[in-house]
């Protein structure tokens, strides 16, 4: 598989970089591509293996319509999900984290340290056989939505332990 | 104030011995619906006329063990409340986490000359205390004593050891008041001098008298002339027409299917005349107040620093009239602020009608911006592509406080954000949004009606926002931590 381009193309890799500040050494990590690729994939197979049952216990043209569905949905979405699962990556900044990824919409999301209110790690069943978890970044905003799938558990609770260190300096009240 | 200096609250008190009625009518609808259902229940199981008599009375005895079992006490860094009869529980508010305190006067406790007093947390479904009832004058001096600890330790907090800095003239030395009659858990009396509200303005407090000053009044002809100029009246007009038309014409069973929704709808229109009415938005020494409330009286207090984000909408309507309604982010009161009370959802208003300047000002004083000088950029005119005839409305500005943006060509709306109370951000690009180079920045803020989108933006200008965002909302977060700490 080819290795994903950059969200947002080498330009804006220069702004990204030039606001770090302090951290400024700091560089973009990636994540478990292969693994997390891999995750989509499987939950990709689930989800057709319901229209391909219904096909497998109906006959005529429903069970070709089933079928169809399963084989068009498996076909549509098989690269796109691997390819998307290798644009996760994130970076670590003076003041806050930056998370970008997406392959047809692509986002850039900043949490700053001082503002995150708890950290999770979660793993779902197919995550967990295959080692990796997600690492989920909640503030007083319904609204963000920070996670970092793909992660090593271990990596994840270093980065964990790290940010809320961080966000313990850096705390501040509503 | 007469025995004003003698109230100690770190004793646990009780509350009004009335508020046992108070609160059976404010659980008018579990009390009543479960009375009906346990005497026609007690009828059917053959109890006879015994349980029309014993079946309220048991109900009134649960009443007044639930008020012989609450009670309520302040602690040196919380707030206390004790209730339960069968299932006891103790809930603590610490006064750092304190995000707005309101005292309510439903119309039965104003004649009694007593009032609620509503602590919003912003801890999510669960973070609202409901203490009723307390006497009128002992909620509001509840209210400035918790105030004044919200300011003084949010001072405290980062201020590490120069705690006898903060100029907090009520309770203003008890840090850590012990356990037994301290004068410092006392309120002295209504003239209490002054204290010091944080500002976002220039990043220096300033000091405010702590009676209040009225910054917008909103005249009565002008309240019911916008409350009937809205969709909700018209709707509940109509609704209300109709059942009238039903009954004319005699035909029953219709109306028992429409008379519901024609309650709810002509409800929804009344509680907002009622809860509005006579509204007064004034600056007091622990927060911008709103009085408003025709029969049930309201007064919220929220502290300038824990305003999240306002929004300031022009809905078409009101267009002629040149009005604009107002709202505000604060954590806690998007949760409905308790369990489902009618109206409790729309408590984030700040103000419910003035005229579009009127309400720039206002809004611009209290977050300490010159809003209508800040300079707008529209989206560019590719974006037309991409949101057809909306892209027009697009455009955001920011200067060194605050971040506003503007959506909606019917109903206009105004964002504003102080660059402090930025929770996180995100830009995200669609495929259709790439293939223009456009991008969409988000500002997240605490829940409330306000959203803040800058929408189709150039891709390059929305990555420079972003960027320059962030560090603008990392810096003013620094000053607001150091301005607390070196509070004079």
């Amino acid at each position: 598989m080819i290795e994903a381009e950059p969200p947002f193309g080498a330009e804006s890799e220069v702004i990204a970089s030039s606001a770090g500040g302090a951290a400024d050494g700091d560089e973009w990590h990636t994540v478990a591509r292969g693994r997390l690729a891999l995750a989509s994939r499987i939950r990709l197979l689930c989800l057709v293996a319901v229209p391909a049952v219904i096909a497998g216990f109906t006959g005529g043209s429903v069970r070709l319509g089933f079928a169809a569905a399963a084989a068009g949905l498996l076909v549509l979405a098989w690269f796109p999900l691997g390819r998307s699962a290798r644009t996760w990556r994130f970076r670590e900044r003076g003041e806050d984290l930056l998370i970008d990824h997406g392959l047809l919409v692509r986002k850039q999301v900043v949490v700053p340290y001082g503002r995150m209110q708890f950290v999770d790690i979660v793993a779902g069943p197919v995550e967990r056989v295959l080692g990796i978890c997600t690492l989920r970044l909640h503030t007083a905003s319904a609204a963000s939505d920070a996670r970092i799938p793909g992660l090593e558990p271990r990596l994840a609770e270093q980065l964990r332990d790290r940010l809320a260190a961080l966000g313990e300096a850096r705390m501040a009240g509503l | 104030m007469t025995q004003a200096a003698g109230v100690d609250w770190s004793v646990p008190r009780r509350t009004h011995p009335w508020s046992i009625l108070v609160n059976a009518v404010h659980e008018a609808r579990r009390v009543v619906s479960g009375l009906v259902v346990a005497v026609v229940s007690g009828r059917a199981l053959g109890g006879g006329q015994l349980v029309e008599v014993l079946i309220p009375a048991a109900a009134g005895l649960l009443g007044v063990l639930a008020w012989l079992r609450t009670s309520f006490r302040v602690a040196p860094e919380e707030f206390r409340l004790d209730s339960g009869v069968v299932f006891r529980q103790s809930r603590t508010a610490r006064f750092d986490r304190i995000q707005a305190v309101d005292v309510d006067q439903p119309v039965l406790a104003r004649l009694f000359g007593l009032a609620e007093l509503h602590l919003q947390l912003g801890g999510g479904r669960h973070g609202h205390f409901r203490l009723a009832c307390v006497r009128q004058e002992e909620a509001a001096r509840l209210r400035a004593f918790l105030l004044s600890r919200v300011e003084q330790i949010t001072a405290v907090e980062s201020a590490a050891g120069h705690s006898q800095q903060t100029d907090v003239v009520v309770g203003g030395e008890a840090r850590h008041p012990s356990g037994d009659t301290s004068p410092s858990l006392a309120i002295s009396g209504a003239g209490a001098g002054t204290v010091t509200a944080p500002a976002y303005s220039a990043g220096v407090p300033y000091r405010l008298q702590i009676d209040e000053a009225p910054l917008a009044v909103v005249p009565h002809g002008r309240f019911i002339a916008s409350w009937a100029l809205s969709p909700a009246v018209w709707f509940a007009a109509l609704a209300a027409a109709a059942s009238i038309t039903v009954v004319a014409l005699g035909s029953a069973q219709v109306l028992s299917g429409t008379l519901p929704s024609t309650i709810a709808a002509v409800g929804l229109a009344w509680e907002r005349l009622q809860r509005y009415y006579g509204f007064t938005l004034s600056l007091s020494g622990d927060g911008i107040r709103l009085r408003h409330g025709l029969l049930n009286r309201y007064a919220q207090t929220v502290p300038v620093s824990r305003l999240q984000a306002v929004e300031i909408s022009l809905p078409l309507f009101w267009r002629a009239a040149g009005w604009a309604r107002v709202r505000m982010n604060v954590a806690g009161y998007a949760h409905g602020g308790g369990r489902g009370e009618s109206g409790r959802r729309t408590t984030a208003l700040l103000l419910p009608v003035a005229p579009i300047d009127e309400a720039f000002a206002v809004v611009g004083h209290l977050l300490g911006a010159p809003l209508s000088e800040i300079p707008l950029r529209p989206a560019p005119s590719r974006a037309r592509w991409r949101a057809l005839i909306w892209w027009r409305a697009y455009a955001y500005g920011f200067d060194e406080t605050v971040v506003i943006t503007r959506r909606g060509l019917l109903h206009r709306r105004y964002a504003v954000i102080p660059h402090a109370k930025v929770q996180s951000l995100h830009l995200v690009q669609g495929p259709w949004q790439r293939s223009l180079s456009l991008a969409t920045v988000a500002l997240h803020t605490a829940r409330g009606p306000v959203r803040i989108l800058l929408k189709h933006h150039d891709i390059a200008e929305a990555q420079e926002f972003l960027t320059q965002q962030s560090r603008r909302s990392a810096t003013a977060r620094r000053s607001v931590r150091e301005l607390a700490s070196e509070n004079p």
